[in-house]
């Protein structure tokens, strides 16, 4: 299969570097970029043979069977539609678009097409995740009530601050700024546990100084028919922590992203005086074996900062090349827009955040 | 003469304006990215701030309008390879593309570096000079040296195609005024040690004093199209930077030779491409033998404009060092 990808900032380094990865399955054959240097710099730097200004010449000369976008969310919609009517598989980077009604109108053409999209939730293709399901799948945690997810971010990491300090960053311009970039990842580990189509959703937002940027500590309730969710969305809450819990009724279990460790609640609850001072030494075990994990992936070269976003992609061509569903389901993808419009919304009416590009 | 200094708040920048006020430029205007209240405190009493983006064509050519020498320093050091780019190469793209629609466009100064010369091969017999050729693999380069790279192809190529009156000015390894001169050219501080990279190999320092002094002149005197390397007379070896910063540090000293240098880095190579860069490790064997390859620097293109660069190193190394 041949690839090409639009858009060559920061987050297109990461897809090369994964595609490079699934060499069996795929390469990648040009770039593009409105700004020749920077479709230059990343031809250059990752040797990929061709690069463009033009997406249109790119998709007419290079006849790619699948393109990744990674251009700023507003170019999303009509970038992915000329892909998808040129017979093109897609994937996005998150957020989808700009907007509930264009996510609609993306999927809508992605189903009408025929073609695949996936999107770029890569948490939930990391190895941790995996784990998680593979809890639930066995039972262990019985059946599942609650699903609470928390994603920090940090302002001053390599994106914070690049949007931060950046007057004219796209991020800004979006409807919900940061927030809008990042809760898909929050809202993603959500809705993969909370089956109700139409959930009810509590926000309680409050802005964090940089306004215009968007950086919100946000605290959501979604309730559901069967279960719950909760979630925390903080710029501001240090480390900036990255967790996902899934309360059940026989135990309780949380993904820590970060560290990639799972941990389950059981192991350190015994009961008497002696069960309690027990406990700790119990968890402390636990979460060595974690650790002796991560250090075997480590040794066999599979905890790159990115492993999530190869498995990902990985799943999306395994997906193209026999036939199947693509790795994340649509109508997940159309939930996350429902209810990041809810969540927005919701904002805007307790007047955290207004919308002024 | 009247200037605008972009990337004003910077460390050479901030200095510049100060250095332009002194010589009596009858206007100094610094580039400022976001309008802000107050007058920012690092600014002299005698500039004036101006908002102004670079990729915004209409805040930058009234900014840019009726003066005589543009200055651009504006430059991210670090950063992903894509930021450092964009914020280096494009920005400059655009603000070019800005300045050529304007009747009379002023003289543009762009302050380079001596990362876009090849140096990763042995060159002792032939000084560096502006004649030394330049960069064939920059990509292979640390993201700064790549996006000047672009940037000065960038720049040459407006200069030639809209007749900009353009000047490089390529720079070493900029100290002083409380930044020391221990870079990468000479090694890294490891926690209670200082490791030692560099060999015996000349480092190319230029203190920013003597910096704004070259820049001020080549802004008077410079002819349209001139390219000047900006080094100080006798630099010193890695290896007596290493030393003083040692003893400043009260640190350990661990010396690795070049070669041995060359021999880790292809290691750590071989292991980020089989890992698939899971650690990536930023120091290649290309980019230590461009930094670590003995050059013998020339500045007699700059001196005959009138350039005389104060030997500081004596004076002022020991105090950059100090905690």
């Amino acid at each position: 299969m041949k690839t090409v990808l639009v858009g060559c900032g920061k987050i297109a380094d990461a897809h090369v570097q994964a595609l490079g990865r699934l060499s069996h399955l795929t390469s990648i054959v040009a770039v593009c970029d409105r700004e020749p240097l920077m479709a230059e710099q990343l031809a250059r730097r990752f040797s990929i043979a061709r690069h463009y200004t033009d997406f249109q010449s790119m998709l007419a000369r290079e006849r790619p069977d699948a393109v990744h976008i990674t251009a700023p969310p507003a170019a999303h919609l009509a970038l992915g539609r000329q892909a998808l009517s040129e017979g093109c598989h897609l994937y996005v980077e998150k957020p989808l678009t700009t907007s509930r009604v264009d996510d609609e109108a993306l999927l809508e053409a992605a189903r009408a097409s025929s073609k695949k999209l996936a999107i770029g939730y890569t948490y939930a293709f990391d190895p941790v995740a995996d784990a998680l399901r593979d809890a639930v799948a066995s039972g262990r945690l019985g059946t599942v009530v609650h699903a609470q997810s928390v994603y920090g971010y940090d302002l001053g990491g390599d994106y914070g601050t690049a949007a931060s300090k950046d007057g004219a960053h796209w991020v800004r311009h979006l409807r919900g700024g940061l927030l809008r970039n990042s809760i898909d990842h929050l809202l993603h580990e959500l809705a993969e546990w909370l089956p109700d189509p139409s959930p009810r959703v509590m926000v309680l937002g409050a802005m964090t100084p940089d306004r215009a940027l968007g950086s919100y500590d946000v605290h959501l309730l979604v309730g559901g028919r069967e279960r719950s969710g909760s979630g925390m969305f903080s710029c501001s809450a240090r480390p900036a922590l990255h967790r996902v819990t899934l309360f059940g009724t026989k135990d309780t279990a949380t993904a820590d992203f970060h560290n990639r460790t799972l941990t389950l609640a059981s192991s350190g609850v015994l009961r008497s005086a002696l069960g309690r001072a027990v406990s700790p030494f119990v968890q402390s075990l636990e979460l060595a074996r974690g650790g002796a994990r991560n250090l075997a992936k480590f040794a066999m070269a599979e905890f790159g900062f990115f492993e999530g976003m190869v498995n990902l992609m990985r799943r999306f061509y395994e997906a193209i090349a026999n036939g199947t569903a693509p790795p994340i389901p649509y109508d997940r993808i159309a939930w996350i827009s429902r209810v990041t419009e809810t969540v927005l919304g919701e904002l805007e009416s307790q007047g955290t955040w207004s919308h002024e590009p | 003469m009247k200037a605008l200094v972009t990337g004003a708040s910077g460390f050479i920048g901030q200095r510049l304006v100060r250095a332009l006020v002194s010589a009596n430029w009858r206007e100094v205007r610094a580039q400022v990215r976001s309008e802000t209240r107050t007058r920012p405190p690092w600014l002299h009493r005698d500039a004036e701030p101006v908002c102004a983006a670079l990729e915004d064509p209409r805040s930058f050519k009234d900014a840019a309008c009726g003066v005589d020498v543009v200055y651009h320093l504006a430059a991210r050091l670090r950063g992903a390879p894509a930021d450092v780019v964009a914020n280096a190469a494009v920005a400059t793209e655009r603000m070019l593309s800005t300045l050529a629609t304007m009747t009379s466009p002023p003289r543009v100064v762009l302050l380079s570096s001596f990362g876009v010369y090849q140096t990763s091969t042995s060159a002792e017999d032939v000084p560096l000079d502006e004649h030394f050729p330049v960069e064939t693999r920059p990509e292979a380069r640390d993201p700064y040296s790549f996006a000047k790279w672009l940037q000065e192809r960038t720049a040459w190529a407006h200069a030639h195609a809209h007749g900009l009156p353009l000047v490089v000015v390529r720079a070493g390894s900029v100290w002083g005024d409380g930044v020391h001169p221990i870079s990468s050219r000479v090694g890294f501080r490891i926690g209670p040690h200082v490791l030692h990279l560099g060999g015996d190999c000349a480092v190319p320092l230029c203190h920013v004093s003597n910096v704004v002094q070259a820049l001020e002149l080549v802004g008077r005197r410079a002819p349209p199209g001139a390219l000047l390397n900006l080094v100080d007379d006798a630099p010193p070896s890695a290896r007596t930077l290493a030393r003083a910063a040692a003893r400043a540090w009260s640190a350990t000293l661990l010396s690795v030779p070049p070669p041995m240098t060359y021999a880790a880095c292809r290691a750590l190579e071989r292991y980020t491409k089989a890992s698939h860069g899971q650690l990536p490790f930023p120091l290649t064997e290309y980019r230590a033998r461009s930094l670590f390859t003995p050059h013998r620097y020339d500045n007699a293109r700059l001196k005959t404009l009138g350039w005389s660069p104060r030997e500081l190193l004596a004076t002022e190394l020991g105090r950059t060092l100090t905690p």
